[in-house]
């Protein structure tokens, strides 16, 4: 009985010598020339590498998930806030790490990781980017817009404002960006630099007065820009405002508003109320910015209902409006896809944690 | 009940945690031997549980350490086993074998929402299998031990939503030390010299955070 007991013993010992976890990850192939779209997901602030890129395949019909992993065998960083195609290269603007990582935009293999840092040497948190005249432009929260020309891929001139940089859009060959302050100091401003006298130190950016916390900023073709300023989160709401390109005057809206996407003469907006820490009442609406006016209050007309919507975007090809649907910011969010007329035509699952941008690849 | 830190403290706390309300269930048995032989001693427990927790606090490690979650997590099931072992082996009267170990199984699953994505997704930090052991060899006469553990871990999952991309590796840490007991001016002193992570193996318990590699510790005890 002893020696059987010596055995049992001794094989518990040696148990614990030989387990060790390893990982299976099963290998596949991306596709090769293929139309859909990215899905740019942001991940939970700190948990590292619950970001990703996603790659929705028209013609397989099929999702990848972690597809920048699967093509560049690398992880994207966390944090990345926008992604966008310019010309044949897709950028994503990375903040945590401060880097704007260049790809072949039909195949998500990197290019160049350009990396910016603060004057005292730190990782720039960047946020948004826009173009112009083969020139890129990336607003950063330390108050810096770096404009990196799109051949070389290098920063060929800097902007320095004492201001938390967020939004991006140009009109009329000028630059506007919005500064919005600190917690609880929140600011209202947006400042306009000509593109031609950019990185000029001897001259100060014209200012703009508009809503309290402004955010993201788009142009229309029309030469004007809108943006969404997010208020205090408690008793200022957020405004959707206008600003005249030509005349630089704020024209207030009066719409509730999120987040919105401009395709062509029509804005298709998002918003929503908090009632205590819960997202409630999720819409849907559209603004012509032809006409200027509302065009529908409800756009979605089959009775889908949103839990938070964190994106949306216009397939250029068919005029389908792409939804962000996440139903809590930890777990994996979908995409909603309505037709114009606003019935929900597919449902795409699971595409990763918190997915803020949708950018179409035509091949 | 919720701990002051996890009601008022700067960002992390919230003054909405509840108290945890939990039903247990305990199974276990335990057996003792003595005797002159060689094996003096041996003791053996397994337990087997079955817990149901509701409104469980928990706390979520967001990168920066000093920065934690803390949640009601809702539903929690959670169904575990540990094994637990003790044995001194007398092989002459002036060496002895000290053999302990214990091995813990467990799944906590969330069972708050079954319409929701994270329903029987395993709580993020839990690992199925956990344990530890330790053998120390002792010459009583002379003062001289030497001693051999390793403490294990299996994979667990870093997101409340379990996905395998972000799912922690297994470790196994093994340590090694040799120590030396004798007296100064009549009081007990020791000196002992350890080996930490004797492999070097590379490994997290909280993700982005690595354990120190191989290292090396020299202890000197006085008692008076």
């Amino acid at each position: 009985m002893n020696s059987k007991l010596y055995f049992l013993l001794m094989s518990v010992c040696f148990f614990f010598f030989s387990c060790d976890d390893d990982d299976n990850n099963e290998p596949y192939t991306p596709p090769v020339e293929s139309s859909g779209f990215y899905i740019c997901n942001e991940g939970l602030w700190g948990e590292l590498n619950s970001s990703s890129l996603s790659f929705y395949s028209l013609e397989e019909e099929k999702l990848y998930t972690r597809y920048f992993s699967l093509v560049n065998n690398r992880a994207l960083g966390d944090t990345p806030n926008q992604l966008a195609i310019y010309g044949s290269k897709m950028y994503c603007v990375v903040s945590t790490p401060g880097i704007i990582e260049v790809m072949e935009a039909s195949t998500a293999v990197s290019l160049k990781m350009i990396e910016i840092k603060t004057s005292d040497n730190f990782a720039a948190n960047l946020r948004n980017i826009a173009f112009h005249k083969n020139k890129a432009y990336v607003t950063s929260f330390d108050g810096t817009i770096s404009r990196i020309d799109t051949a070389t891929l290098t920063v060929d001139a800097v902007v320095r404002i004492d201001n938390v940089l967020e939004g991006i859009a140009i009109a009329n060959n000028k630059i506007y960006v919005s500064g919005f302050g600190t917690y609880p100091e929140y600011d209202n401003k947006v400042y306009v630099i000509h593109a031609d006298d950019f990185g000029n130190t001897e001259t100060t950016p014209h200012t703009i007065q508009v809503g309290l916390n402004p955010g993201k900023m788009q142009a229309d073709k029309y030469g004007n820009i809108y943006l969404i300023s997010r208020g205090n989160y408690e008793d200022i709401e957020t405004s959707f405002q206008r600003i005249n390109s030509s005349t630089d005057a704020v024209d207030n809206l009066n719409i509730n508003a999120g987040n919105f996407i401009i395709h062509e003469d029509l804005a298709y907006i998002y918003s929503y109320e908090y009632e205590g820490e819960d997202v409630v009442n999720p819409q849907v609406k559209v603004y012509d910015v032809k006409n200027k006016q509302m065009v529908k209050d409800q756009f979605i007309t089959d009775g889908t209902t949103l839990n938070i919507p964190y994106a949306i975007a216009v397939n250029p090809k068919n005029e389908y409006v792409y939804i962000a649907n996440t139903p809590g910011y930890t777990e994996k969010g979908d995409i909603l896809i309505f037709n114009p007329e606003g019935k929900l035509r597919k449902k795409i699952e699971d595409v990763g944690i918190n997915p803020n941008n949708i950018v179409f690849l035509q091949k | 009940m919720p701990t002051f830190n996890d009601l008022y403290y700067t960002q992390s706390g919230s003054r909405d945690i509840q108290p945890e309300s939990a039903t247990q269930y305990n199974l276990g048995v335990t057996w003792n031997r003595k005797s002159s032989g060689v094996l003096t001693e041996l003791d053996v427990s397994l337990d087997g549980y079955v817990n149901r927790i509701k409104d469980k606090i928990v706390a979520v490690p967001v990168g920066d350490l000093y920065f934690w979650r803390i949640e009601n997590r809702g539903l929690i099931h959670i169904t575990g086993a540990d094994l637990t072992l003790h044995s001194t082996w007398q092989f002459h009267p002036a060496f002895e074998i000290l053999f302990s170990g214990n091995y813990s199984w467990q799944k906590a699953l969330d069972k708050t929402d079954p319409e929701s994505k994270l329903y029987n997704n395993e709580l993020p930090y839990t690992p199925n299998h956990s344990g530890a052991g330790t053998v120390i060899f002792r010459f009583p006469q002379n003062g001289w031990s030497f001693n051999y553990n390793i403490l294990f871990s299996g994979s667990r999952y870093t997101s409340n939503q379990n996905d395998n991309a972000t799912r922690l590796s297994g470790y196994t840490e093994h340590s090694t030390g040799v120590k030396k007991a004798f007296h100064v001016k009549n009081q007990f002193c020791s000196l002992q010299g350890e080996i930490l992570n004797l492999t070097d193996k590379q490994y997290f318990v909280v993700n982005g955070y690595p354990m120190q590699g191989r290292s090396f510790r020299i202890t000197f005890a006085y008692n008076f």
